[in-house]
């Protein structure tokens, strides 16, 4: 891995101090941050889908991409009072099915943003790091589209409102810490990317679209947020010390 | 047929009745053919001519009438056809005419055909009204509403009145053509053509399936009296959604009102597994193709995020979001107002939810109506109840506004009015910037700022003032309105010195609301010259050398400042002496002065000036007549009363002090006006249970006299310690005990009396628990004189321990208890007496004894050991059974030739020695202290025997007394007495049978000794020797009897000893008191004394 001194020199830091140090301090606070984002971004896709339903079945590694019918017939085919009861306590900004055990919604493609490639781990790092920003820089468009939508449909969710505001101003930090990180490390931090405003316009026009899409939509970007987050955060603990890398 | 006819009838000339008969259906066939023939005959005959005229009108002004043709008659025939309606009207004609509608009635029709002529006649009645076919002019659809649209012409000008038409139309759905609805609308032809609309809404959205429709009329033509009938329906036009090969669904994002029916549709071309409603599954209802439907009735409402459809494929689900809702309510509690008269506000509730939120919440647009401007209200969402608010601008010269408040959302509107005078609707806001400033020290001005155009209007203010320690007091203002919103008042009647809190709030006239409360300004008025002297009082002091001269400091209302000093002075008719400034905050001084007559003054001054003097004379006029009363007050203070006394010129006063204080004693005084006869003393210094002294003077003459010492408590307590008390003395049988006064301080009450308590205990053992709990052996004494010191406890037992409580008691309850133990003496002469009676009670009834004894010693020895005779002596054997079977009155017994068989024992229970029959009375027992006496000529040789006397139960007493005993001697002969009446004792005769019987068989009284005579049996006790026949053979009828209790035989001889009466007597239980008490008491006494 090369590595160019001085990318991540502090001004202010003591001039004595190894820039290798701040090169470690940096990916050790991006991949804390990242660390974070990830807890942040399992809030947001639990408060979007079902604000009480359990943490543990909103795992991206546990949704199943594409329709579950048989799940869904599952929950679909009990009595309607049971499964009112079983869905009551819980408060679910979308409405049934969406949190309901065994539903699974559709993966409608992103304009602009897709989901971490399967060989993705099996890139270079900064090969990784550079789709991780890109997405990155994506997200925060997207999540501000679908905060606005949300804000339509649930004005007085105010938790998951501040969520998502949080959540676009969070994946922009953490984009522009990967891609300070980048620099660090004497990538190249440009490359062909998406166009961020063009992607929001994108899915801006479908979110307008109907209020279904619009909803399994926003499920969507929430799902790709926490799965680029994630993945960023797994990719900048291959550099951190102690790492595998 | 006559052939016919003829063989027919041969036949039946050759039956009777039979034939009758036949002959009669043969006519009828007859007939039959016979009109038959002429039918075809009339038809040939019309075929061959113009028939079946038949006349139809589509527009009611030409008809088109049309008849068959006559046979042979070829294709482009000319006929000419003749009407005859006053015209004589003929037209060549082909087939088929248009004529011009006929008037109404009978009109002759000639068709000539050649040289066939055919008439008719033709009436409007016979005519047909059939409406041409309508014709859809245009068919769209609004797939957002899933409304059709349908455009079609009347053509109504062809028509030449007006008619009233009846439109059908029906609407089919599928490609199978499923009629879903049909429906009629009614128009009126006026004389033009004109193009209709209809539009009609489908239950389903039309992209779900194709729609049809189809259009016909009839038209009602009330002066056209033919058939009047439908026209043909029209061609269908169909609606249908051209779909691209995406799936979707149907309606998209749809609100609809809460209870609703909704069908929801998916258009696709894969197949829908399931749909959802929810989390509810839902039937599908096929549509054509792969097409679905889901029907939702009564839906409810919807969550603020609608309620999600979900239709479900294989690898894919798809759905919509529909929004079930209520229309805006009606916008409840509409006021409008304003706070400046520069702005109008208006508020309302928006009522019941109508759980539309986002783009579908409801939009409120508030108008004027004489000024026709609108507001539109715009927010953020708010919670459901919060009042809403909108911001009118108020018009120049315009004071009566008309406000509309239209309430609209996707599922309706409503709309709510008002009309306000905003003069009258004034709320204003809240006054700031509130100033005061001095104007003198009562009066200060107050000034405020309140925003708005009141310049027009009077407002109506209020100021709260408020004093320290004070009841607030609110000033109501009236002013007028200014335009630079700067209000300035005086506000008067202050008091001097003091801090005032003053806010204002406003409101306008006529009143509708008060404005909020300023902010608080707090002033402190100026000062004043005090507005009276200080109360003082005086005092002698102890040695009567120095007049103390005290006086309370004046009240913040009658200081009007900070008191910096006072002056004292006094003055005489000689001289006036005027002491050095006493500096605040002392409030006493003391003159050395003699016993003159003075006037003492005192002054109180502050920064602006001096106060009036105070004056108070020195002089005490004494009271001879003084008696100290007692008075207890009511907890916070003390009733004091006095007779009015008119010689009381001036005031009263009453001072009061700690009476455990030394003199001079003063802890305060109160003065009252000279007509008042009672007050309340109440001080913050009363303590309850504290003693203190009252002083009553009253002021005469400038002079203060003595009138009454009262001591008393605000409020009586329990004592709080226990008498101290001791034995003086003790006695045997009494205490004599002291006790002290407990001092005023512990006493806390007038004390009421003392309770002593006493019972026997001893120190480790005895608690004397629950004093008032009513113990049985606790012996209390309430001592109510309480000058009584010593109490003397008498009739105790001596040597005894007692346990002695000594406690006080005041009207507030029972003071602690003291206890103490002590011992009675023991008492020694008692304990002697008790030797000596006993003693000497002992020795008295010895000597009786014996006195009696030797008086009575002839007496004992002939009753107890009278002389034996000598058996060879006896001539009972010589008795003669003559004489003894004898007259009964025969006295004297000649004993030879009288030889009893048997001898039985008689008992008796009679204190009186009873002989039933007996035929030899004993002398002895009959006189028993006169035996000596007998007469020696009736002296006969009596066998007797001692009677066996029975211990008497029933009369212990008598056998007690000893002397009450009887000795009875019963003659054998009476021994046959008991056989007189077997049957009332069938027992007894049982078991002794005739003849002699033992005494244990002898008839006892008492059923206990009969169990007892019959156990004794059994154990061989009673009297043996009787019972032993060979025993008494062998010795002699008087033998002695034996009795043991060992069965031991003893012989005594004669059985008539005296000897022998202890063998008579029935041996008894040595245990049973019986045996021991009765009987012969008197022996007994003797043989038991010693055990006793």
């Amino acid at each position: 891995m090369s590595r160019r001194e001085g990318s991540l020199e502090d001004p202010q830091a003591d001039s004595s101090v190894s820039p290798l140090l701040h090169l470690e301090a940096k990916i050790q606070q991006t991949h804390s941050l990242a660390r974070l984002l990830t807890k942040y971004a399992e809030q947001l896709l639990q408060e979007y889908e079902c604000a009480t339903c359990e943490m543990g079945k909103l795992r991206p590694q546990e949704r199943g991409g594409g329709l579950s019918s048989q799940r869904m017939s599952r929950a679909a085919v009990a009595p309607p009072e049971a499964a009112l009861t079983a869905a009551s306590p819980q408060v679910q900004h979308q409405g049934d099915p969406f949190g309901l055990p065994g539903f699974s919604p559709p993966r409608p493609p992103v304009a602009g943003l897709s989901a971490p490639a399967p060989g993705h781990a099996g890139l270079p790092v900064p090969e990784r790091l550079r789709l991780d920003a890109a997405a990155l820089a994506v997200l925060p468009p997207l999540l501000d589209v679908v905060r606005r939508r949300q804000a339509e449909l649930n004005p007085r969710a105010a938790r998951l409102l501040r969520r998502l505001e949080d959540s676009a101003r969070q994946a922009r930090a953490l984009g522009a810490a990967v891609e300070a990180v980048l620099g660090a490390l004497g990538a190249e931090t440009g490359g062909p990317r998406p166009e961020p405003a063009a992607a929001a316009a994108a899915i801006a026009a479908a979110a307008t679209g109907g209020v279904f899409p619009a909803k399994v939509l926003g499920l969507r970007v929430c799902s790709l947020y926490l799965e680029w987050v994630s993945r960023t955060e797994a990719d900048l603990g291959q550099l951190a010390p102690g790492g595998p890398a | 047929m006559m052939d016919i006819f003829l063989c027919l009838k041969q036949p039946s000339r050759m039956v009777d009745s039979k034939r009758m008969r036949m002959t009669s259906n043969f006519q009828w066939i007859l007939l039959t053919f016979l009109l038959l023939y002429l039918m075809n005959q009339v038809s040939s005959q019309k075929k061959r001519t113009p028939h079946d005229l038949k006349c139809v009108t589509n527009n009611l002004q030409v008809w088109d009438c049309s008849w068959r043709a006559p046979s042979g008659a070829g294709r482009g025939a000319a006929y000419e056809v003749c009407i005859e309606n006053g015209l004589h009207s003929c037209y060549r004609l082909e087939k088929n005419t248009k004529i011009p509608a006929l008037s109404p009635g009978d009109h002759e029709v000639t068709i000539n055909f050649g040289s066939s002529i055919s008439k008719f006649t033709l009436n409007e009645k016979d005519v047909s009204f059939i409406p041409d076919t309508p014709e859809i002019l245009n068919l769209s659809a609004d797939f957002s509403t899933s409304t059709l649209h349908l455009k079609w012409n009347d053509k109504g000008s062809v028509f030449p009145r007006h008619s009233n038409v009846i439109w059908e139309i029906k609407i089919l759905r599928k490609k199978n053509m499923e009629i879903v609805k049909i429906m009629t609308h009614n128009t009126t032809l006026n004389g033009k053509d004109t193009v209709h609309h209809w539009s009609w809404t489908s239950d389903m959205p039309l992209e779900c399936a194709t729609h049809y429709v189809g259009i016909r009329c009839y038209i009602d033509d009330p002066k056209f009296s033919g058939h009047k009938e439908w026209s043909n329906w029209s061609l269908l036009k169909n609606i249908s959604w051209s779909s691209d090969s995406q799936t979707k669904v149907f309606p998209q994002d749809k609100v609809i009102l809460v209870g609703s029916d909704i069908t929801v549709c998916c258009v696709t071309q894969e197949k829908v597994l399931l749909a959802l409603i929810g989390s509810t599954n839902c039937p599908l209802i096929h549509l054509d193709g792969e097409n679905v439907a889901i029907k939702i009735h009564n839906i409810s409402a919807s969550e603020s995020s609608g309620t999600n459809v979900v239709f479900s494929v294989e690898d894919n689900m798809f759905g919509t979001v529909i929004f079930a809702g209520y229309p805006p309510d009606i916008p409840q509690k509409l006021n409008c107002e304003t706070y400046d008269l520069k702005e109008i506000v208006c508020t309302w509730n928006p009522g019941r939810p109508t759980s539309l939120v986002g783009p579908r919440n409801t939009s409120y647009t508030l108008c004027e109506s004489f000024s026709g401007k609108c507001v539109r209200y715009k927010r953020a969402e708010v919670p459901t109840n919060e009042s809403y608010q909108l911001f009118f601008q108020m018009l120049s010269n315009q004071e009566i506004y008309n406000f509309t408040l239209n309430a609209r959302n996707p599922l309706g509107q409503s709309e709510s009015t008002l009309l306000v005078n905003v003069t009258e609707k004034v709320h204003p806001h809240t006054p700031t910037s509130v100033k005061v400033k001095d104007i003198n020290s009562t009066a200060v001005t107050l000034s405020w700022h309140l925003p708005g155009s009141f310049a027009k209007i009077k407002l109506l203010c209020q100021i709260e003032i408020n004093k320290t320690n004070s009841v607030h007091e609110l000033r109501n203002i009236t002013m007028k309105g200014v335009e630079n919103s700067s209000y300035l008042i005086a506000v008067d009647k202050l008091n001097p010195y003091t801090i005032y809190i003053f806010r204002i709030r406003c409101s306008t006239k006529p009143f509708w609301k008060w404005s909020k409360w300023s902010n608080e300004k707090q002033y402190l008025t100026t000062e004043a010259i005090p507005s009276k002297g200080p109360d003082t009082w005086r005092e002698w002091s102890s040695d009567g050398k120095n007049l103390i001269i005290y006086w309370k400091p004046l009240s913040i209302n009658e200081a009007n400042g900070k008191i910096l000093s006072y002056n004292v002075s006094c003055s005489s008719d000689e001289e006036t002496q005027s002491l050095s400034e006493i500096l605040d905050p002392q409030h006493k001084a003391e003159i050395q002065l003699d016993k003159n007559d003075y006037i003492i003054s005192v002054v109180a001054k502050n920064s602006v000036g001096s106060s009036p003097p105070s004056k108070i004379a020195s002089m005490e006029i004494p009271n001879d007549d003084l008696k100290i009363e007692q008075a207890v007050g009511m907890g916070n203070g003390i009733l004091l009363t006095w007779n009015y006394d008119p010689n009381m010129t001036c005031d009263y006063v009453i001072k009061w002090c700690n009476s455990s204080r030394s003199e001079p004693c003063l802890m305060d005084w109160k003065k009252v006006p000279s007509n008042s006869t009672e007050t309340v003393i109440e001080s913050d210094q009363f303590r309850p249970g504290v003693r203190y002294n009252f002083f009553l003077y009253g002021c005469r003459n400038q002079g203060y006299q003595l009138l009454r010492s009262i001591i008393g408590y605000v409020e009586e307590l329990a004592p709080t310690v226990a008498p101290n008390f001791t034995v003086e003395d003790t006695s045997a049988d009494s205490i004599l005990v002291r006790w002290e006064d407990i001092p005023v301080e512990e006493l806390r009450g007038f004390l009421r009396g003392y309770l002593f308590y006493f019972e026997k205990g001893e120190r480790d053992t005895s608690k004397m628990r629950g004093l008032e709990s009513g113990r049985s052996d606790i012996k209390v004494k309430n001592i109510t004189d309480i000058s009584q010191k010593t109490l003397r406890i008498v009739d105790l037992q001596g040597k005894t321990s007692y346990h002695l409580v000594l406690r006080a008691y005041t009207d507030g309850g029972m003071g602690p208890e003291k206890s103490m133990f002590v011992v009675t003496k023991e008492n020694s002469v008692g304990l002697i007496i008790a030797i000596l009676i006993p003693v000497a009670v002992a020795v008295i009834v010895g000597v009786v004894t014996s006195i009696l004894c030797y008086r009575k010693r002839e007496w004992i020895k002939e009753t107890f050991y009278p002389d034996i005779p000598n058996p060879e002596n006896c001539k009972a054997l010589q008795f003669q059974k003559s004489v003894c079977e004898g007259s009964s009155a025969l006295k004297t017994l000649e004993m030879n030739p009288c030889t009893p068989n048997n001898v039985e024992v008689l008992e008796t229970r009679s204190m009186v020695p009873k002989t039933e029959d007996t035929e030899i009375i004993s002398p002895v027992a009959e006189r028993p202290e006169d035996s000596s006496d007998v007469e020696p000529e009736n002296h006969v040789v009596v066998s007797y025997c001692p009677p066996v006397i029975e211990e008497e139960i029933a009369n212990p007493g008598a056998d007690e007394a000893g002397g009450a005993s009887q000795v009875i001697y019963i003659d054998i002969q009476s021994m046959y007495q008991p056989q007189a009446k077997p049957e009332e004792e069938p027992e007894n005769d049982l078991v002794g049978g005739a003849g002699y019987k033992p005494q244990m068989h002898l008839p006892v009284t008492s059923t206990v000794e009969d169990l007892a005579a019959e156990d004794d049996l059994d154990k061989t006790a009673g009297y043996r020797p009787q019972a032993n026949v060979n025993t008494w053979n062998l010795v002699s009828p008087d033998s002695p009897r034996s009795t043991d209790s060992n069965s031991e035989i003893v012989s005594f001889g004669s059985p008539c000893s005296t000897n022998s009466r202890q063998f008579l007597i029935p041996p008894k239980d040595e245990e049973s008191p019986k045996s021991s008490g009765g009987g012969w008491s008197f022996t007994n006494f003797f043989q038991n004394k010693p055990n006793d």
